[in-house]
């Protein structure tokens, strides 16, 4: 086909009343708080009906809730951000997963001067289960709005929509998890989220490929 | 130089504004400009790659369609030259990269055929060939047969053993690279596969 006639055909397919752009429309701040808040809930109560509460009470996973709160908001702002092709993403998300590793040595190191091991790993593999399950409508969601968008990368797209998931993943299991040592439950939940950051990188450069 | 780039700016924002919100005439007006713009930049890359430049027209077909498909990624409080441009590299990158890989792929099977079967000249040596092929894991030693001692086509061979065409150059890279191991030693093989 001729340039001259593809443009043809793409100027025809055009709309001619304005569009009710859905992409724009979720673009805005509101809309992905929304979505994080409605995403949020529905993990948190696919969780209490799967696994129950935690026996000492869901509140006392408090510290889980704030982090896993800071986390997924930021990285669901990160994900917004990657639908457009020209906006740099790099620094930002290497900069999150970066500080989650860091916290994560932090932990054990702390967990190693109190006399615990280090990472435990029936734990991690606990919470690869648990989070994973629970990431996986989130991932879904925001899978579907990144296969309508252009990220310049998909590889770094992937890690973040991978993040943005097992973090809710991880929030709403705080509120299930039968760990009561904070310090374990944190690290734990914290290797599971970064895995499935590396799942979603791992996947991205396909899926979010346009 | 800074007053023309602002005028295009203007000018794709203007149209591209317009467009969104249904006026066809500014669509056109701006994906001709786009077009050359996009030609441009894909004839450099081209020849500056040593690919021909004929290709350049499916890179601008392509880009026209992602900025058509993607045009609500768009956010018109943002200026609208990096966003074309993210399209144009990013579309521009892929194409080569299948380029690429279509050039590599045809070149790398003629001269490894050549490479794996340099070893076996003469009857005495055949026999050495069939046993360093017995070594490889069956899948490769397929495939190295066919497309190294049939000169079977790697689609053909694809249809053959049922693999995507990508596993079979994939198994036949591997099972040459055994063979030169088995020949060479593994520092032969590692020469072999940096070529």
């Amino acid at each position: 086909m001729k340039t001259d006639d593809l443009i043809a055909r793409l100027v025809n397919d055009l709309p001619s009343s304005p569009t009710s752009a859905p992409a724009r429309a979720a673009a805005s701040f509101h809309s992905v708080a929304g979505l994080t808040l409605a995403m949020i809930a529905a993990a948190v109560a696919m969780s209490a009906m799967i696994y129950g509460l935690r026996p000492d009470g869901p509140l006392n996973g408090a510290p889980g809730l704030l982090l896993w709160s800071i986390i997924a908001f930021a990285a669901l702002a990160l994900t917004q951000r990657a639908r457009a092709p020209d906006v740099a993403l790099k620094g930002p998300v290497l900069a999150l997963l970066c500080g989650l590793s860091a916290l994560v040595l932090a932990l054990a190191v702390f967990a190693h001067a109190a006399g615990q091991p280090m990472v435990r790993l029936d734990h991690v593999l606990h919470c690869l289960q648990t989070v994973g399950l629970l990431a996986c409508p989130s991932f879904i969601v925001i899978s579907v709005l990144l296969r309508r968008s252009a990220p310049a990368s998909p590889v770094l797209a992937g890690a973040v929509a991978g993040l943005s998931a097992a973090a809710i993943g991880a929030l709403a299991y705080s509120v299930s998890c039968p760990i009561s040592d904070p310090l374990a439950s944190l690290s734990a939940h914290a290797i599971a989220v970064l895995s499935f950051s590396a799942v979603g990188a791992a996947i991205g450069w396909r899926l979010y490929a346009w | 130089m800074e007053t023309e780039l602002d005028d295009r700016e203007e000018r794709w924002s203007r149209w591209a504004s317009a467009a969104l919100a249904g006026d066809r005439r500014s669509y056109d007006r701006f994906l001709v400009e786009v077009s050359e713009r996009v030609r441009r930049y894909a004839r450099s890359r081209l020849s500056r790659s040593g690919h021909g430049i004929d290709e350049a027209e499916d890179i601008v077909q392509d880009v026209l369609v992602a900025i058509h498909a993607k045009r609500e990624t768009w956010d018109p409080s943002r200026p609208i030259g990096p966003w074309v441009d993210a399209i144009i590299r990013y579309k521009t990158a892929d194409a080569m990269r299948k380029m690429g890989r279509r050039a590599v792929a045809a070149e790398d099977i003629d001269a490894i055929a050549d490479l794996a079967t340099a070893h076996y000249d003469g009857d005495r040596r055949l026999d050495d060939l069939d046993r360093h092929l017995g070594a490889l894991p069956s899948r490769e030693q397929g495939v190295v047969a066919a497309l190294g001692l049939e000169g079977m086509s790697a689609a053909k061979c694809a249809e053959r053993f049922g693999m995507s065409e990508v596993d079979v150059r994939v198994a036949f890279l591997r099972g040459v690279a055994g063979i030169r191991r088995l020949v060479e030693g593994p520092q032969g093989a590692a020469r072999g596969t940096r070529r």
